[in-house]
């Protein structure tokens, strides 16, 4: 989330039922799913040859919106576990949209997916396999890991409001979150290996 | 496994990485101190670890990876030493062995998303040749990464001389006009600057202003590419900040022009609020308050300039007309309000996700040469600093060292706030103290304390002129710690001022190795002074605690302490943490 945002009013407001607090938690619900996505497209800038990213993305946006907006957590740790999920889903979907057997650049034989060399951090997935396969990781960590990463990556929040939304201590999500990298760090690597 | 020596190694890990967070880098030896049996294994883990830093976002501080002195790269450019960095990489002062000139060598971080986009800035930047535009002479990849060589400019950041010393208003006028003059080049070429501060200008020895780092600059016709929110926050147009691509232009700098002469003008920021949603809030609706003491002609210049809408502001042609009218008219010189460095800190306490913000960074230790990376602590010029032999032949006594009390306010006592800025992460309670300035004595009180969770940092950028002494009362949480690293003249050396990271004491890092102290050791108020001398740094704690560095302590960073070099101040704190009181008191 960005930082600007008081997450703790939010969280305080939604409690309240507050339908501004909601509001804005969508807001940075929906500009997270954005950054993410961004993020794992920045090495695709010529999908924008042969398809809109933009608009698919905007459509991923809605229904992310609408999915959110239909239900009422009725905690803070509902809202960001389900807007967590939610962000997960869609960011499958992408890649799947893109690179999947239906997906665009299936059997694209042009260069228009190659992708970026030299890269950030070459442990990064760069391409969107991988992306979808990092995911799937998340999904498969021990739940108490996976709320970790899912409170810190995909909604962004600062680990202090993490362990407040998931009622516990800083040092529990630190450890957690230790754990939860390293067990993906495996896992990213024994995925890079079976890729070879 | 057993769960609890699993538990126990990712504790230990992650107290490695509480260390990098807080500038430390900790070895697998220092914490495993109490489990020597798990160093290997948390060794690996670390390793393990610094694979997924793309997962987190605090890691710069050791992904960047700073090239050693005497490297050559491309065959031509002998990197000599760093001078800082910024958003985009390093930037080292090297020597061209072909044209024999010393030169700005700037390198892309190897963590970056997109090197590509350092070549990009250097294209545009090369495109610009003005007197008051940083010129690029050439670039080039090296393992992968970019490098740009450009002009090295000796001189200051205008932050620097803006907020160190006290501009006239002719002073400041020249300046933005030539500030006015560059951006009317590059607006001419089709490039707009897109992130103007006052650390993105030099003032060159000559005292003419420079501008530098067009890093986040575009062409006018790329401008549905560009991704909004890049900038500074507090320098941001409204279209920036609303993230209306299509309105943003040459007419965004002026706005981010406007921001700069207020500043320099009034002694104060027009917009930074303590959080950056009210920074935005302001910037997109709100109107600076008048500027009161400034001439008519500028004041209004900067209101023009400050207008929401792009097309009210003036264009750089005409901004260029009327400060050279204005300077022309021979207007007198008028007293700036002093003694800003405390409000520097504040202005990076805003952040969005793809906003740049900044702390000072260590990486400076050349005295005259500015930092051609963003916002970057430069040197004052060492003939407005008092003479290190004068100070040398008034060694510090121990009564110095006692608890200093901030003295009776004078009749106008400077005084303002100062804020806690997240070092971490963005702090969860806000705290805004009070600081005066009475006589030499700086204090810092916060009538209800400071109450902060771990990652957070207390930053006065301070700038005493000769020997200093602080006092700071404090108390910490039963896991809490603070760190009191002094910055001179960017080269940071620092002192553990506490142990009990979880709950043991710490090993201090390399060097504080040697000096395992504790200077709080229990949860009470502690005081702590720390008297800063010429020739040594002495610590004294009312627990009893005592740390001195004489003749070593220049030594560990392998260079000389030169007592008139200015400093910053950083207290970095992690746990939970109350200070009540902070006072600086300057030597005669």
């Amino acid at each position: 989330m960005p930082p600007q945002t008081d997450i703790h009013k939010l969280l305080v407001d939604l409690q309240d039922s507050a339908e501004d607090a909601k509001a804005a938690l969508l807001d940075l619900t929906c500009e997270r799913l954005r950054r993410l996505a961004s993020r794992m497209l920045k090495n695709y800038p010529r999908l924008k040859r042969w398809s809109d990213t933009d608009e698919v993305l905007q459509a991923a946006t809605l229904r992310l919106y609408k999915a959110l907006s239909s239900v009422k957590p009725e905690t803070p740790e509902q809202y960001f576990g389900l807007a967590a999920t939610q962000i997960r889903r869609e960011l499958i979907d992408l890649t799947r949209h893109f690179y999947g057997p239906e997906g665009l650049a299936a059997n694209h034989h042009s260069d228009s997916g190659k992708i970026l060399t030299g890269t950030a951090n070459p442990e990064e997935p760069a391409k969107l396999v991988e992306w979808e396969s990092f995911h799937e990781s998340v999904e498969a960590l021990p739940t108490e890991l996976k709320m970790v990463v899912e409170q810190l990556w995909y909604n962004g929040l600062t680990q202090a409001d993490a362990a407040e939304v998931l009622g516990i201590s800083l040092t529990t999500l630190k450890r957690r979150w230790t754990q939860a990298r390293l067990l993906l760090a495996d896992s990213i690597r024994e995925d890079s290996h079976d890729a070879q | 496994m057993p769960n609890e020596t699993s538990d126990l190694i990712a504790d230990l890990v992650t107290k490695w990485e509480d260390g990098v967070e807080i500038g430390l880098n900790l070895t697998p030896k220092e914490i495993c101190f109490e489990h020597p049996e798990l160093e290997q294994i948390v060794s690996e883990q670390i390793t393990k670890l610094k694979r997924m830093r793309w997962l987190t976002s605090t890691w710069d501080s050791y992904a960047s990876e700073t090239l050693a002195n005497g490297t050559v790269i491309a065959n031509r450019f002998h990197i000599e030493e760093v001078l800082g960095s910024g958003g985009f990489g390093t930037v080292y002062r090297a020597v061209d062995t072909e044209l024999l000139r010393s030169v700005a060598l700037k390198i892309a971080n190897p963590n970056r998303n997109d090197p590509d986009t350092l070549l990009t800035e250097a294209r545009k930047a090369a495109s610009l040749h003005h007197p008051h535009v940083i010129t690029v002479y050439d670039v080039g990849r090296f393992e992968e990464r970019v490098f740009i060589v450009s002009q090295l400019v000796e001189g200051r950041s205008l932050k620097d001389v803006a907020y160190s010393a006290k501009p006239s208003v002719s002073q400041i006028a020249n300046w933005m006009k030539q500030v006015a003059e560059a951006l009317e080049v590059a607006h001419r070429n089709g490039l707009v600057h897109r992130d103007l501060k006052p650390s993105n200008i030099i003032i060159n020895k000559d005292q003419q202003a420079m501008v530098s780092d067009f890093g986040i600059a575009f062409h006018a016709d790329e401008i549905d590419q560009i991704e909004p929110l890049t900038g500074t926050l507090p320098y941001m147009s409204p279209e920036q900040v609303q993230g209306e691509s299509k309105l943003m232009g040459p007419k965004s700098d002026v706005f981010s022009f406007g921001v700069m002469l207020y500043e320099l003008l009034a002694g104060k920021h027009p917009f930074l609020s303590k959080t950056s949603s009210e920074t935005i809030r302001k910037i997109n609706t709100g109107k600076p308050e008048p500027l009161t003491d400034a001439p008519l002609q500028l004041k209004s210049l900067c209101e023009q300039c400050l207008s929401l809408r792009p097309e009210d502001r003036p264009s750089t042609v005409k901004i260029v007309a009327t400060l050279r009218e204005f300077l022309e008219a021979g207007h007198r010189s008028s007293s700036i309000p002093a003694f800003l460095p405390l409000l520097i800190g504040s202005l990076v306490a805003a952040g969005l996700g793809t906003v740049a913000w900044w702390k000072l960074s260590p990486n400076n230790p050349n005295k005259d040469t500015v930092n051609q990376s963003n916002n970057a602590p430069v040197s004052e010029p060492e003939e407005e600093l008092p003479q290190t032999a004068a100070k040398q032949e008034q060694p510090l006594t121990h009564s110095s060292v006692e608890p200093t009390k901030p003295v009776a306010p004078a009749a106008s006592p400077q005084s303002g706030t100062v804020d806690l800025l997240p070092l971490i992460d963005p702090p969860k309670h806000t705290f805004r103290g009070l600081w005066t300035k009475t006589d030499g004595v700086l204090s810092v009180v916060s009538p209800s304390g400071v109450n902060e969770t771990v990652g957070a940092a207390l930053h006065i950028d301070y700038r005493p002129r000769g020997a200093y002494t602080f006092t700071l009362r404090a108390r910490r949480s039963r896991n809490g710690g603070l760190i009191v690293p002094l910055v001179f003249s960017g080269r940071q050396f620092g002192a553990y001022l506490s142990g009990g990271w979880s709950g043991s004491k710490i090993p201090e890092a390399r060097p504080m190795i040697e000096y395992p102290v504790d200077f709080f050791p229990t949860t009470d108020w502690h005081t702590v002074t720390v008297d800063v001398g010429p020739d040594r740094i002495l610590c004294v704690g009312d627990s009893g605690a005592k740390l001195e560095w004489k003749a070593d302590y220049a030594s560990l960073d392998g260079r000389p302490f030169d007592m008139p070099d200015p400093l910053s101040l950083f207290l970095k704190a992690w746990g939970e943490f109350e200070i009540d009181t902070l006072m600086i008191a300057e030597h005669e």
